[in-house]
This record gives structure tokens, sequence and C-alpha cells, in this order.
């Protein structure tokens, strides 16, 4: 419904009665006008596309390093971005938080990586969760180590959610053998029972956070919007 | 009659010869046979790595060298010598190879590069001064797209036998530059103000970390050495992006970038006396 504001952080999506939308982060806005009729859509989608697709993976940094060993588990955070479709069409992608970038490894021969820093915590109940970031849990198998942060494959990758509106990525894998870490993004939910929100890129937007509701401007109300167009059990 | 007698030689030709034509039969088969295995079998390895523009002529060379050698390979059960034909060639071709020489040397250093493969079709590089993106590549030359829009093309012999710079290889590259601040400014300061720009900027990367440090005491600036990593394809975007925003940065701060200024000390006192006219 026209006359909406969205706003999660440094992302804003606003859609006058008129039919202008215009859909801004820190890095830019893009604007269009859409038929008042026709739905505007805000899906989340994995931080690996603003301000450059330059890379598929997402590097989080830990506050502090932490020990980890085979069969723990642990939550950290994670970006996530908004991708704005109006009907069926992506006018843009924002980014609701700082988007930075790092190098892991040599110039050459490394891999580049979307950069985010955040706590490593045993309980989930210990994460430091806001509405502009997702969840995030690995798992370990192999042996103990130190970590000092985890790097995985982010694009393409289906969200889930909970009941809460909490949006989360797949469950990490992390194996650690004779000190060397290997990561791997699984397509398994990180709680069993959570649902996807997001099939795939080429997905038609039906389950997504929809925009076409009356919200205010927090994200709360996302929770109702993602029960309604999450198939019931 | 006389026809009977024409088919009569004939049929005694074949039938002095018939071990011959055999022999030739099947060296021909042969070595047709295995220009096509040959073939095959390049075309299972390299057809898929080369373009199909390079690897096209690479196999018709190939395939009927080949083939010509078996028809060579044939002639020889009728005593036609292979060491004259082999003079022949050798002749034609020292004289074709002279005429060509430049054409063939382009040639084998296409392929060379090919195989090689200093640059991609794609690839910002640097040959020969000249720079831009590789917009082609065949066995003779490569076009380089060059960042004004014109279209350059180098023949594979330059290419090879010069320097070149391929700017696409690695996953980041360093943007730096030198900017100038008073004297009168507290170098920290000015660092920690630079280092700021640099960390909010999102393409420049978090590691390699960015740094500044001072260059030079210039006459009349302290000058400022600032560096940052960006994604290689954002490299040139990165650059004018900071750029353009450090001196609205530096001002914000009241960090000033001074003019060319020259301080005159006078040693001794010079008496002026000054006249007028009036």
């Amino acid at each position: 419904m026209p006359g909406e504001e969205l706003r999660l952080a440094d992302a804003r999506i606003v859609r006058e009665a008129n039919g202008d939308l215009e859909a801004c982060d820190r890095y830019g806005c893009a604007s269009a006008r859409v038929p008042p009729e026709r739905p505007v859509y805000a899906v989340p989608i994995p931080a690996v596309y603003r301000v450059l697709p330059a890379t598929p993976f997402i590097y989080i940094d830990f506050a502090k390093r932490i020990f980890v060993e085979q069969g723990e588990d642990y939550w950290i955070t994670a970006p996530f971005e908004i991708e704005v479709y109006a009907g069926d069409l992506a006018l843009i992608r924002l980014s609701p938080v700082q988007v930075k970038y790092t190098l892991i490894g040599d110039v050459i021969e490394g891999t580049l990586a979307r950069y985010y820093r955040s706590d490593a915590v045993f309980d989930f109940e210990d994460l430091k969760y806001e509405d502009y970031t997702a969840i995030v849990r690995f798992f370990v198998r192999g042996s103990s180590v130190l970590l000092p942060g985890i790097g995985f494959r982010a694009a393409g990758v289906e969200f889930y959610v909970d009941g809460k509106g909490r949006i989360y990525y797949p469950m990490i894998e992390v194996t650690v053998s004779n000190g060397n870490v290997s990561v791997k993004t699984t397509n398994r939910p990180p709680i069993p029972g959570l649902k996807p929100i997001l099939l795939t890129r080429y997905a038609r937007p039906k389950r997504v956070l929809a925009f076409t509701q009356s919200y205010s401007q927090n994200f709360e109300m996302r929770v109702d919007v993602v029960k309604r167009y999450l198939p019931q059990p | 009659m006389e026809g009977n007698s024409t088919l009569t030689r004939i049929l005694s030709s074949v039938e002095t010869n018939g071990y011959k034509i055999m022999v030739s039969i099947v060296i021909l088969i042969a070595g047709v046979l295995f220009a096509l295995f040959i073939r095959a079998l390049m075309r299972r390895s390299l057809g898929q790595r080369l373009p199909p523009h390079v690897y096209k002529p690479f196999e018709a060379i190939v395939y009927y060298s080949l083939v010509i050698t078996a028809v060579i390979g044939a002639l020889y059960p009728f005593g036609i010598s292979l060491t004259s034909l082999i003079i022949a060639g050798g002749f034609a071709g020292i004289v074709v190879g002279l005429a060509t020489q430049s054409t063939l040397s382009n040639l084998v250093s296409g392929l060379m590069l090919l195989i090689e493969q200093p640059l991609r079709i794609g690839d910002p590089v640097t040959v020969k001064n000249y720079s831009g993106i590789v917009a082609g590549m065949n066995v003779f030359s490569t076009l380089i797209r060059t960042w004004e829009g014109p279209i350059v093309r180098i023949p594979n012999n330059d290419v090879f036998n010069t320097v070149i710079v391929n700017y696409s290889r690695m996953k980041a590259r360093r943007v730096e530059f030198t900017i100038g601040v008073h004297y009168d400014t507290d170098i920290e300061y000015a660092s920690k103000v630079i280092k700021e720009l640099m960390a909010e900027h999102p393409l420049c990367l978090v590691n390699p970390a960015p740094e500044v440090f001072v260059e030079d005491y210039s006459d009349s600036a302290v000058k400022l050495r600032m560096r940052c990593w960006a994604p290689t394809q954002a490299w040139f975007a990165t650059k004018v992006d900071i750029q353009t925003k450090l001196k609205k940065h530096l001002d914000e701060a009241n960090i000033v970038i001074p003019y060319p200024q020259l301080d005159l000390h006078v040693r001794d006192r010079v008496r002026v006396s000054l006249e007028r006219n009036d």
C-alpha cells in the first residue's frame, strides 16, 4: 500500500502515494515510479552484492579469538542485504550496515571477502543480535584451534527465519585438521524446523518480506509478514 | 579395336603394379586414419581450452600436414623419390618462409601467447605503452581497447617480445597518492584524519590495512603518502573517489593544504630611501 516507509539501519525504502518509490542506503539511491497496485518487496539476500559484487565470501572477524573444539557449536552475527523488487523486477540492493572488504591471504593467491566484525559466543542467548544482522551458527569438527574469524561462501545461499522474524544463514561447518581450517556452507537450517524465506535468486518473490502492508519504522512486523507468506505446516 | 588395346594396357599395368597400388592405398588409409585420430585427440585436449578462432586454423595446419605426408608416403611404392620431394619442398619452404617471415613469426608468437596466457580477453593490461582492456586475440595480433576508446592492433610478435603488465591477476591493487599539509599541522592528527577517510571507504580493504606516513619535508609542505588496497576491478573508482573526498575531509578537519610559498629572511639591515616626485 503506498505512502509507507521501511527503515533498517542505513537502508530506507519510501513509497509515496503517487507511486514514487525511493530506496537508499549510505552508498546511493535508486528511484522509480511504480503503479500503486503493484506490490513492492524487500527481500533479504546474502551480503555479497553491495557495493560491488566482488566476492561470494563473507569473512567474520571475531572481536576476540575463540577457542573452538570438536563437536561444539558457536554463534555469530553476519550482515545481510536487502533487494528491493517492484513486482518481479529488482530495483536495487541495499546494505543496512557499512560495507568493507578484506583480503585473506596473499595479493595474488588470496581471497577477497566481505568483512564484518562480530562477537563469537557459545550460547545463543549471549548473542548481541540486531535487526539489521543475520545469525550464523557454526559447528566444529576435528581438532581444537584458536579461531580469529571464519570466512564462508554466502552467495546464493538460502536464508531461514524463526518465529520472531530473525534471519539466519544456513549451518556452517568448520573442519580443523592439522592446524588447517576448512569451512563449508551447508544447505541445512541452523536450527531444525526453521523455514527458508528465499529459495534462490531466481525464485519469484513469493515468500519474502512483503512491503504491501502498513509498516511502522521498525522491522518487527516482518514476523507477521513472513508468517503470512510462508507455507503453513 | 583401339579401345580394347587401351583396356588391355590398363589391365596389364594393374596386374604388374597391383601390389604397389595396394600398398599405396594402405599407406594412404593408414595416414588419413592417423590424421583423424590426432585431430580427435587435439579436439579433446585443446579444443576446449583454446578459443575457436585460434584452435580451428591450428587444427587445420596439423591435420592437413599429416594428410599431405600420407599422400607423399603413398607415392613412395611407385618410385617417386621422397628425397627429391623433400628437397623441392625445402626450397619452397625457404622461399615461402622468407616471404612470410613476419607473418609466421606472429603466428608462432600468437600460439606461444595462447599457451603461456600472460593475457586474456577482458584483462586490463599495459602492452608496449598502450594501456586498456584486451578486446581480442587471434593468431596474428592482439587488440587492445585503450582507456580513451580507440582499438590498437599490436602484432603478436611485439606482444610476445615486450613487457606485459597485467592488472587482473591480483585480487587487490594498491591505491596511493601524496598530499601536502602545512608545516603547522599536527602530523599525527592529519594521519589519523586521512586514515579515517580510508577506513570509512567501502572499497579500501581492511587487510592489508591502510597506511599514512611522511614521505618528504618539501619546501612548502609536509608530504604525506597515503596507501590503501582496493579490489582490482574497483581500483580506479576507489582512487578517484578518495582523491575527490580528501580535500573536503581535510577542510572539515581544519587541515590546510598549503600553496607554494617562500620565506625571505634579510640578514643585514638595509637602508631604503623613498623619494617622492611631488
